[in-house]
């Protein structure tokens, strides 16, 4: 065995990773060459040192003033969502009321059975209406739900009804909802993009893995909110 | 049961300081969990906690302060939308070290860095070490010296040196990262040690 060879060798032996046969004939060589010997020493030594480089820390130059532009960025983005949750319990209370006020308008011109089936009818939809309120209030922080993962692939069958579902809907809905609904999705769309392009760098990423999982559970739940609308 | 394990009711932090905080040694899984239902003191002591070591690994990785500072801030913008989903299966620094790390290579690949054949000069095979060397007196090699050199190697070789011999990732979950074979990834550690040698030795001449 040459310099060349034995050298080329080196970390591969410092790593344990040589096969025995390989072994040997590195130790023959290094037992008679100073040279490569010394080389060895060397690697072995950055390799050691770079053991506890790991473990010695640098403070950024004003850790007190990454905090503030990590906390005001965060904050941005919360006071963005929580202007949109309040969008939609909005329009969910003017849907509300503008079904209240369509029955009360019409209810002198009804018969007395038509009347009690409005009542019957305003009563359910008002009840169904508070419990969807109350469930997309409750939703608020988007990171309250835990749902099973969702599978990886964006070919989901559920999804694709549901947005043809959301599609024939969206014709009946006020202006205020379909912004709201759009602002919603593009959010999460926007979570989902980014989850979808770390895992095309990194398809093996499992910290975005999660993240579009939570995302797409999330795109889910809108949907089936806004698809019974 | 392992305290790691323990989960603390969240009221625990309800206006509890980063310090505080630190003092009572709360888990992380337990102040991740807050923080993913929006406390912000939780969050700021898992940066408390956290941030000297993402922001050295990006410092590491880039060798530039003011990128290091960038990435470090991203990465933790990036911890508070996804500290959701941590389910507290493996360590929190793993976790965190997995994101800051993959922060890094998205910033390298939108800058056009690439990680393989990344040196000056081209993919020249290391140059062997001839015996004009004195091969008796070995440079100091400390941590200081160790870190200075490594911020001068071109940013492929560099990225394996961290990963491996910094981080102690295996080969084959470095090439998975940077989308390389196995062979590449022991090639560039091969290469980037030497490369470390000689500046190790050009920094500090043994006498
Ligand atoms: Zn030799």
């Amino acid at each position: 065995m040459n310099c060349e060879k034995c050298q080329a060798l080196l970390s591969e032996l410092l790593d344990g990773t040589l096969t025995d046969e390989e072994r040997a004939h590195v130790g023959r060589h290094l037992d008679e060459c100073m040279v490569c010997a010394g080389v060895r020493a060397e690697l072995s030594a950055i390799v050691t040192t770079a053991h506890d480089v790991r473990n010695y820390t640098l403070a950024p130059p004003n850790s007190r003033a990454l905090w503030l532009r990590i906390s005001n960025t965060i904050e941005a983005e919360r006071a963005q969502e929580q202007r949109t949750a309040a969008q939609v319990a909005a329009v969910v209370s003017s849907r509300r009321e503008s079904v209240l006020t369509r029955v009360l308008h019409k209810h002198w011109t009804l018969s007395l059975p038509q009347l009690s089936a409005a009542v019957a009818a305003l009563v359910i939809g008002v009840a169904a209406l508070t419990v969807f309120t109350v469930q997309s209030l409750r939703r608020a922080p988007p990171t309250e739900a835990k749902l099973p993962p969702v599978h990886r692939s964006i070919n989901d069958q559920e999804l694709d009804v549901l947005m043809q579902r959301v599609e024939q809907r969206k014709g009946r809905w006020n202006p205020r909802m379909r912004e709201a609904f759009e602002r919603n999705l593009s959010v999460i769309d926007a979570a989902v993009n980014d989850s979808l392009e770390q895992l095309d760098q990194s398809p093996h990423d499992e910290v975005s893995e999660e993240a579009l999982n939570d995302a797409m559970s999330h795109k889910k739940e809108l949907l089936r909110e806004f698809a019974d609308l | 049961m392992t305290p790691e394990s323990i989960l603390l009711p969240r009221s625990a932090f309800g206006h509890v300081t980063a310090t505080e905080t630190e003092k009572t040694q709360v888990t992380d899984y337990a102040l991740a969990q807050a923080a993913a239902a929006g406390d912000m003191p939780a969050f700021e002591a898992l940066y408390e906690r956290h941030h000297r070591r993402v922001y050295s690994l990006c410092l590491r990785m880039t060798g530039n302060t003011a990128e290091a500072e960038d990435l470090a801030q991203e990465a933790f913008i990036q911890l508070y939308r996804k500290v959701g989903s941590f389910r507290g299966e493996s360590a929190f620094t793993t976790w965190l070290h997995r994101l800051t790390v993959n922060q890094v290579l998205m910033h390298f690949r939108k800058r056009g860095v690439r990680m393989e054949q990344t040196t000056d000069d081209g993919d020249v095979p290391v140059q062997v070490v001839q015996g004009t060397e004195n091969p008796a007196s070995m440079p100091v090699v400390d941590r200081i010296a160790l870190d200075r050199a490594i911020s001068q190697l071109p940013p492929g070789y560099r990225t394996v040196f961290i990963l491996h011999d910094i981080e102690g990732h295996e080969h084959e979950e470095i090439a998975r990262l940077l989308g390389c074979s196995v062979g590449t990834s022991k090639s560039q550690l091969h290469k980037a040690r030497m490369k470390l040698r000689g500046l190790l030795r050009q920094q500090n001449p043994p006498q």
